[in-house]
């Protein structure tokens, strides 16, 4: 009984072949067997032993054949099944691939030779001793740990740029690598814009607003808190990242962000920048605007640096053209970026919603960047805001858990989290402290930030609405309204969604703007109403 | 022979890279192709990951000819792109039934898998095969060959290729008398390299070093094997194509220049390294060597 059974298209390698022909003469009842490609040639021999030749009818030298020479239609049947049985398993092999799970560096370099980046998690008195090894194996590294000595810091910088390796890190939380988000960080669209950043939540806000404004990141690249800031870190990790930006093609724009460096360091930043030759954007947080140059935007909040870098990958050629288009109405309908006067206005109709007892801005934030950006803008406009970050002494809480006058807390801070989780893993404690808020009469408005993403909370919006409701309840019992402004730091594709936390705020009473900087103009704007009797 | 030490010379490693590209390609997933074969097509075209292997990965061109990527130079071919250090991740990045393409500058998939292949170095063996020389004694380097074969060769293999005793080998013996031979072994055989075109392959290279000029001899076949091309499947098509134009694979191009030297040394290792060579592709190839050394009419 001769059976030919075809797969066509099919290609494999020559050893699977020979071992696949020799298996199925190896079956009790099969007397002969080719797995073979089906080449004129072959289909000739075939023929000329005398296999139906009607099985042979449009096959090509790309198609395989198996032909069998068996006892009986069964034997044939059943040796066929075999070798397809085989060239599944060949190919669910080839393509299997998954997670494996290592209890040690050493280990997990062996299982995975061909790594190029190490994660480094583990308790702040190994890090520096993980990052080490991974460094020394020819990893980027990026540590996540914090708490590393400065010594250590700068030990393994110095170590990993003489290896022309990135170290992201210590205290590196954001970072998109090849488009895969690592640790906090969002589903963002690849694209030309690439982002070096000291600061986390500024990277996610960044490139969630460049998602949104249509373009895409290329890298995004966490550098570690201390990197510019410390002048003997010197920036170590963001030279080479720009160097490394700069280098790629696919990159066609370079963003910074930080908290304001050195001023030697920040020298060498913009020293870099401007030897990129690529269009650049600089944002240092709470910092003045650098002077502009062609190619070299001085962004003044982290909205503005999105949209200029967006500008710059859409093909905006100068810095001046870029700034045009950004400020131009034009510009803000088509990001659907409400104005000044459209703030002044929504903080009116909030503002009228008061008691007179209610004058102050609490600010409530998981995310540190986003709580220094709304930070210094309040501390500028209002003139004195409390805050755990704050960088004027004088205004510095001594007690974090105490809100007195206009506040603004990141959550985030070491002085809440030692011991718990971060408030973006669980946003339990923001919200105990939201209840806190609510309950003092003076509280105006509250300034929330949702930032979502891999690592976040897998709803912080459904842990925020309920006690929004309470908030705005407890106010409205004691004759007066809670204005509750958020922003949500995320995009679509997020697993948490961007549109449905918003949408979710927004039913308990939230007013969601575009960005935390557009939510903290409003919630300003409020707290100035509200501090000068505004309508009332 | 100077393709390993190139070879060398230019593969990217983890260590002692200036920062800047080097290092960001290695960060991003990128490669850089360490070399390209002389007759890798130039234009934009677009391949199909036809199957991913330790040593090599096959594509199908859209001529219908074979291009593979491969970790080493020693597995070189006129078609194919080298990695080096690189090879291990590309298969993180492609499986088989993706489509990759190719702009001239570099290879790339939707997944932002990219080797950039602008800085790479040509590979072509024919130079050196011309500066070689030519084969003098025939018959020792046969006698070596044969040699080292017997020594090497896992003769359990061989019972359903082309010299075994199944439907392959009287197939192969009957092809022998007829008077199309060796033009009738275009796609005849077995492996995902038809047995035939590997001895073909041999065949030629054989044939233009005893000649000493790459893609000279045996004219009229040739202009057979180019009009049969499309008798063999994608991987044969560009083994031909490269023999017939004098560029053999980079384990041909080493047996050849060792038999040039007849060097007993460089002729076992070279053997060694062809038998590495699919699972008969090595073996059948030496078949045809020896035939077109032993061949009087050569």
């Amino acid at each position: 009984m001769k059976k030919i059974s075809l797969k066509r298209g099919s290609y494999y390698d020559s050893v699977f072949l020979m071992l696949a022909t020799r298996e199925l003469k190896g079956i009790d009842g099969v007397k002969d067997a080719i797995v073979a490609m089906a080449t004129p040639m072959n289909v000739e021999l075939l023929k000329n032993l005398a296999y139906p030749e009607a099985e042979f009818e449009g096959l090509g030298p790309n198609d395989l054949l198996i032909a069998v020479d068996a006892e009986n239609e069964e034997k044939a049947d059943m040796a066929i099944s075999k070798a397809y049985s085989a060239l599944a398993e060949k190919k669910t092999a080839s393509s299997r691939s998954g997670q494996t799970n290592a209890p040690t560096l050493a280990a997990a370099i062996k299982l995975e030779p061909e790594a190029n980046l190490a994660l480094i998690s583990v308790p702040s008195s190994f890090a520096a001793r993980e990052a080490r090894k991974a460094l020394e194996a020819g990893l980027h590294t990026m540590v996540f740990s914090d708490n590393v000595s400065i010594e250590d810091e700068i030990a393994l910088k110095t170590y990993a740029v003489s290896k022309g390796l990135l170290l992201m890190g210590p205290d590196c939380g954001t970072a998109i690598i090849n488009g895969k988000p690592l640790c906090f960080a969002n589903d963002v669209r690849r694209g030309p814009i690439g982002i070096v950043a000291a600061s986390g939540t500024g990277l996610q806000e960044i490139s969630c607003l460049i998602d949104r404004y249509g373009q895409g990141i290329s890298q995004a690249i966490g550098t570690g808190g201390r990197d510019l800031k410390n002048p003997a870190i010197g920036g170590m990790t963001s030279l080479l990242a720009i160097e490394a930006l700069a280098q790629d093609p696919d990159t066609k724009v370079i963003v910074v962000i930080a908290k304001p460096p050195a001023a030697e360091t920040a020298e060498k930043v913009v020293k870099a920048l401007r030897k990129s030759h690529k269009p650049a954007v600089v944002h240092f947080l709470g910092a003045k605007p650098g002077r502009d140059e062609e190619k070299l935007a001085f962004a003044a909040n982290l909205e503005e640096a999105a949209m200029l870098a967006a500008l710059f990958a859409g093909g905006s050629k100068s810095t001046e053209e870029a700034k045009i288009t950004a400020h131009s109405n034009e510009t803000k309908e088509r990001y659907k970026l409400p104005d000044r006067a459209s703030i002044a206005r929504l903080a009116a109709m909030e503002d009228a919603k008061l008691s007179l007892e209610q004058r102050w801005l609490r600010g409530l934030y998981t995310g540190g960047t986003l709580a220094d950006e709304a930070l210094f803008l309040a501390h500028e406009i209002l003139g004195g805001v409390r805050s755990n970050n704050q960088t004027d002494p004088e205004w510095i809480m001594e007690d974090p858990t105490k809100s007195i006058g206009h506040c603004i807390i990141d959550l985030g801070d070491d002085f809440f989290t030692s011991g718990k989780p971060h408030p973006m893993i669980d946003p339990v404690a923001r919200a105990e402290r939201i209840d806190i808020e609510a309950n003092d009469p003076e509280t105006a408005v509250l300034l929330v930030d949702c930032v979502i993403g891999y690592g976040s909370h897998e709803d912080p919006a459904g842990i925020l609405v309920p006690v929004i409701r309470s908030a705005k309840a407890k106010a409205a019992k004691r004759g007066g309204s809670l204005a509750v402004i958020a922003s949500v730091t995320g995009t679509d594709s997020d697993p948490q969604k961007h549109g449905a936390q918003a949408a979710a705020l927004e039913e308990a009473g939230a007013i969601v703007m575009p960005s935390n900087y557009r939510a903290a103009l409003l919630a300003i704007e409020i707290a100035k109403l509200a501090c000068s009797g505004g309508s009332r | 022979m100077q393709l390993s030490p190139i070879a060398n010379s230019i593969a990217p490693g983890r260590e002692g890279h200036p920062a800047g590209v080097a290092f960001l390609l290695f960060l991003k997933g990128y490669m850089k192709a360490l070399a390209l074969g002389c007759l890798l097509p130039t234009e934009n075209w677009v391949a199909s990951v036809e199957s991913c292997g330790k040593r090599a990965i096959a594509l199908k061109h859209s001529d219908e000819a074979g291009v593979s990527i491969v970790a080493s130079i020693e597995d070189m071919d006129s078609r194919a792109i080298a990695l080096g250090d690189c090879f291990v991740k590309i298969l993180k990045h492609v499986k088989r039934g993706d489509f990759l393409t190719f702009n001239g500058d570099a290879l790339k998939n939707d997944n932002g898998f990219i080797v950039y292949t602008k800085d790479a170095y040509k590979w072509d063996p024919r130079p050196e095969l011309s500066l070689a020389g030519n084969i003098k004694n025939k018959k020792h380097v046969i006698m070596l060959i044969e040699k080292y074969l017997k020594a090497l060769c896992k003769q359990e293999l061989d019972k359903d290729g082309i010299r075994g005793k199944g439907a392959f080998g009287d197939a192969f013996k009957s092809l022998t008398q007829s008077g199309a031979f060796p033009a009738n072994l275009v796609g005849f055989g077995p492996g995902s390299t038809p047995a035939g075109d590997d001895w073909l392959a041999a065949y030629l290279t054989a044939m233009d070093a005893m000649l000493g000029e790459p893609g000279s001899a045996e004219r009229s076949l040739r202009h057979k094997l180019r009009s049969a091309l499309g008798r063999t499947n994608f991987s044969g098509k560009s083994l031909l194509m490269g023999c017939i134009e004098g560029c053999p694979p980079a384990y041909l191009a080493r047996l050849a220049l060792a038999a040039i030297k007849a060097d007993e040394e460089e002729i076992a290792a070279a053997v060694k390294n062809a038998l590495g060579h699919g699972a008969s592709s090595g073996r059948d190839s030496m078949d045809g060597f020896i035939y077109a050394l032993g061949n009087e009419n050569t």
